[in-house]
């Protein structure tokens, strides 16, 4: 086998593994998995990071006031 | 810090009023126990920072929707030091109904009238001091998108801060008058604040107020047991509603300063508008023609139909640069070139790579894997991104423009008889777009029957991920039969979808969910251009977003499908001709006599397979379905047919030789596929937002069993003509045996718990 085609195996592996991984991280941290086909996250309520990052960016505005 | 209160009508500027004063500082998160948006910031420009609280949009302050209610409880229970009303100055009388109910309040009030600059622009005016005169509170002229008036505004409001204020009544009544007076003494005695306001409430028999104070709500019904009123009867809510308007009409309708060349016609131009597009008879057949034309606009391949006009073969432009702009049968539409162009550039890719690997000495797997699996895979996506930007901005344009609202309008007006409202049909339209915010837009919709059905219809509106399959297979057809045009099929496989979630949720609601059709009550926004700025960040949004997915998700399964496609069970590699005895074969071999049934499942022999799969793949994302089309054709055609630039169109059109599948197979392939489960996002907002495990298990359900049957309707009428009769009379019983189940005269038997 030539070292691009090993080269290729490896990425190829690499994005399957990849994209699985991160399905699953983001599954947990509660992200809809929508890819965002809408193009328009930040207005979407269809996921609950989003309203995370909302409330941690309102505490700490209070504590900066 | 001092707190003030924003509150007003919707669309009466509000949040651009927000956004003016509070800027950078502004967050957004949600009002507990509801998911209503809870907006504060601050606002540095007073003696002291302010914070701002916006208070949802509402129209009144009963109690019958939760963002009545925080608004209302906000201001009795968290006592703002200030309520600013933002009043829309082109709509005052509507405006101020709410205006009167504030002022009830034991809370400094400010009127701030907004869209000033609307007002002037139609050589009207308002007369402040007057509306001040008649409302007793400070009225500020501002204009929240010129930024006019703010600084005024925010010092009154400030200064009135000082003052404490006592409600005040403007119903003047003779029914009522002395019951709100002897209520308010009564509630003053028990030093409960907001007297009057509650007062009013106990009389209009507010549910809230009533529970309460139930004693004094027992006086006023021994009151309002024993009166009536000429107009109202016992009805006292729709008494004092009336007597709040005629006081605006009285004391403040006077202060709007009508432009003499306005008072010939009180219609505005998008009064004018709705004329035409909201009309009884002509509505939905324009909403038909719309939509009609953006289908030509992004897929006609014979743009303004011209080709009939033209010789045949009237120009060659093969070779040339206008290759992709011009077809056989005229013009092709901006869609289409677009398309063209990218897919000559795509293809122009492949050929390189392709030509760079056997140059290179490349064994024939790698080749295979990188030519006709990565990149036949990712460019029968990709090639369909411009069509897809292209819908996404005119449907962008339309929902922009408000006329998007208009539609639901148009069809709760039909469809109400039938047990469906209006309101349900704005989530649904979101669902053209993505299927995940549409779901999660369905908490508008207050009766959960209503709420379930409309997401189990969402999916049924092809989103944006279903259009390459829409697209590749009415090209494939129409290339390879020589039947219709692609952006009529398109658009009829569209309608399709409409009708089918309309007969589907009519069926639902005389079913298993019937109920009560809510109120539609909707106010429809002025037509207005689409900030250009704002649906190029749209669309840029969507790009990146597309383009995102297709480089992981999409290109993580075609590896995926190229590797089980051209490895046997015993894992050793198989060429392109030999993948019918694949890993992916044989599941493939599995699942095909299960769509037999809609045509293309046993009866189209070795490579029928294929559609199994793809059907199977688009439920991690539906432009799988085209991905798998891409990177396999290659394969099943090698050594079959010369051409091997297989991207999307030309990648159907090579299964459509390869199996020998029909028309009606094929259009039965493109309802199964818009019908059926959708992608895993979706059916991951489906679960969530369901009430139970019941409910989303019946909804998985619903969809396999719709899908199924309507594509099977679709294949057998489609091939078999006389079948319509068949199914028309299967439809008809069970039409009737609902009809008569629900008259009564149908006993069921129930199964005993």
């Amino acid at each position: 086998m030539r070292i691009f085609e090993i080269l290729m195996i490896v990425v190829c592996v690499a994005v399957v593994v990849g994209v699985i991984t991160a399905a699953a991280i983001n599954k947990k941290k509660g992200k809809r998995g929508c890819a965002g086909c809408t193009g328009c996250c930040s207005a979407c309520k269809g996921c609950s990071y989003n309203e995370t990052k909302r409330e941690k960016a309102y505490s700490k505005q209070k504590t900066d006031l | 810090m001092k707190n003030f209160a924003l509150a007003g009508n919707p669309n009466c500027g509000k949040t651009t009023l927000f956004n003016s004063l509070t800027g950078s500082t502004a967050h957004v998160g949600n009002w507990p126990g509801v998911t209503v948006d809870k907006r504060e910031g601050i606002y540095k420009k007073c003696e002291q920072p302010v914070n701002i609280v916006d208070l949802p949009g509402i129209y009144s302050l009963s109690p019958y929707t939760p963002e009545e209610v925080i608004s209302r409880n906000y201001i009795l229970k968290e006592k703002p030091d200030c309520v600013i009303n933002i009043v829309d100055a082109t709509n005052l009388e509507r405006n101020l109904y709410l205006t009167t109910q504030l002022l009830e309040m034991d809370v400094p009030v400010v009127v701030a009238l907004n869209m000033m600059d609307v007002v002037n622009k139609e050589g009207n005016d308002v007369d402040a001091e007057k509306l001040e005169l008649a409302l007793g509170v400070p009225v500020i002229k501002v204009s929240a998108l010129k930024g006019s008036g703010l600084k005024e505004l925010m010092n009154r409001a400030y200064v009135e801060t000082e003052n404490p204020r006592k409600g005040r009544s403007v119903i003047s009544d003779k029914t009522v008058d002395k019951i709100i007076d002897s209520c308010r003494k009564d509630l003053e005695a028990k030093n409960i604040d907001n007297a009057l306001f509650y007062a009013l409430k106990l009389v209009e028999a507010d549910e809230l107020a009533v529970n309460t104070y139930p004693e004094v709500a027992e006086k006023v019904k021994k009151y309002t047991d024993k009166t009536e009123d000429e107009t109202f009867g016992k009805d006292f809510e729709a008494l004092i509603a009336d007597a709040r308007y005629k006081f605006i009409s009285s004391e403040c309708s006077s202060a709007f300063i009508q432009h003499e060349k306005n008072k010939k016609t009180n219609m505005s131009k998008s009064d004018k508008a709705d004329k035409v597009l909201t009309n009884r008879i002509l509505g939905i057949p324009i909403f038909l023609i719309i939509l009609f034309a953006v289908f030509h606009l992004t897929f006609s391949e014979n743009f303004l139909f011209i080709g009939a006009l033209l010789p045949e073969g009237w120009v060659s432009c093969a070779g040339t640069a206008f290759e992709g702009v011009f077809g056989d049968g005229g013009i092709n539409s901006p869609g289409v070139i677009l398309f063209n162009l990218l897919d000559l550039t795509t293809s122009s890719i492949s050929d390189a790579v392709a030509s760079a690997m056997e140059t290179s000495g490349a064994s024939a797997w790698a080749s295979g894997l990188l030519v006709d699996g990565i990149l036949g895979g990712l460019f029968a996506i990709l090639s369909f991104l411009p069509q897809i930007l292209l819908l996404f901005l005119f449907f962008s344009i339309l929902e922009d423009s408000g006329y998007m609202a208009r539609v639901a309008f148009i069809l709760d007006r039909i469809f109400r008889r039938f047990g469906l409202s209006g309101r349900a049909f704005m989530p649904m339209i979101m669902g053209f777009g993505c299927s995940v915010p549409a779901m999660v837009n369905t908490r508008t919709l207050a009766d959960e029957k209503e709420r379930i059905a409309t997401i189990r219809v969402i999916p049924f509106f092809s989103c944006g991920a279903k259009l390459p399959i829409l697209t590749a297979i009415a090209g494939g057809i129409v290339m390879q039969f020589g039947i219709g045009n692609a952006d009529v099929i398109t658009y009829l496989m569209y309608l399709l979808g409409i009708v089918v979630a309309i007969a589907a949720v009519l069926l639902m609601r005389a079913t298993t969910m019937k109920g009560e059709v809510p109120p539609f009550i909707m106010e429809l926004p002025a037509y207005h251009l689409p900030q250009f700025k704002s649906l190029m960040l749209h669309m840029w949004d969507k790009v990146k977003h597309f383009v995102k997915k297709a480089f992981t998700i999409i290109l993580a399964s075609t590896i995926v499908i190229w590797f089980i496609s051209h490895f046997s069970w015993s894992w050793g590699y198989l060429p392109d001709e030999n993948i019918d005895s694949s890993i992916l074969a044989g599941l493939g071999q599995l699942f095909q006599p299960i769509f037999t049934p809609l045509g293309f499942g046993s009866q189209l022999g070795k490579w029928g397979w294929v559609f199994a799969v793809a059907a199977v793949t688009g439920l991690i994302a539906k432009e799988n379905v085209i991905a798998t089309f891409g990177t396999l054709a290659a394969c099943i055609t090698a050594g079959f047919v010369a051409d091997e630039s297989l991207e999307g169109i030309d990648s159907v059109v090579q299964m459509i030789s390869a199996t020998g599948i029909t028309v009606p197979a094929l259009i039965a392939f493109i309802a199964f596929n818009m019908l059926t489960i959708p992608c895993f996002a979706a059916v991951a907002t489906a679960k969530a937002e369901l009430p139970g495990k019941k409910s989303f298990n019946m909804t998985i359900l619903f969809w396999v069993v719709t899908s199924y049957l309507v594509s099977a309707m679709v294949y057998t009428i489609g091939s078999w003509w006389w079948t319509l009769f068949i199914w028309l009379a299967v439809w008809a019983t069970a039409i009737t045996l609902i009809v008569l189940n629900n008259l009564g005269k149908l006993k069921i038997p129930s199964r005993k718990k």
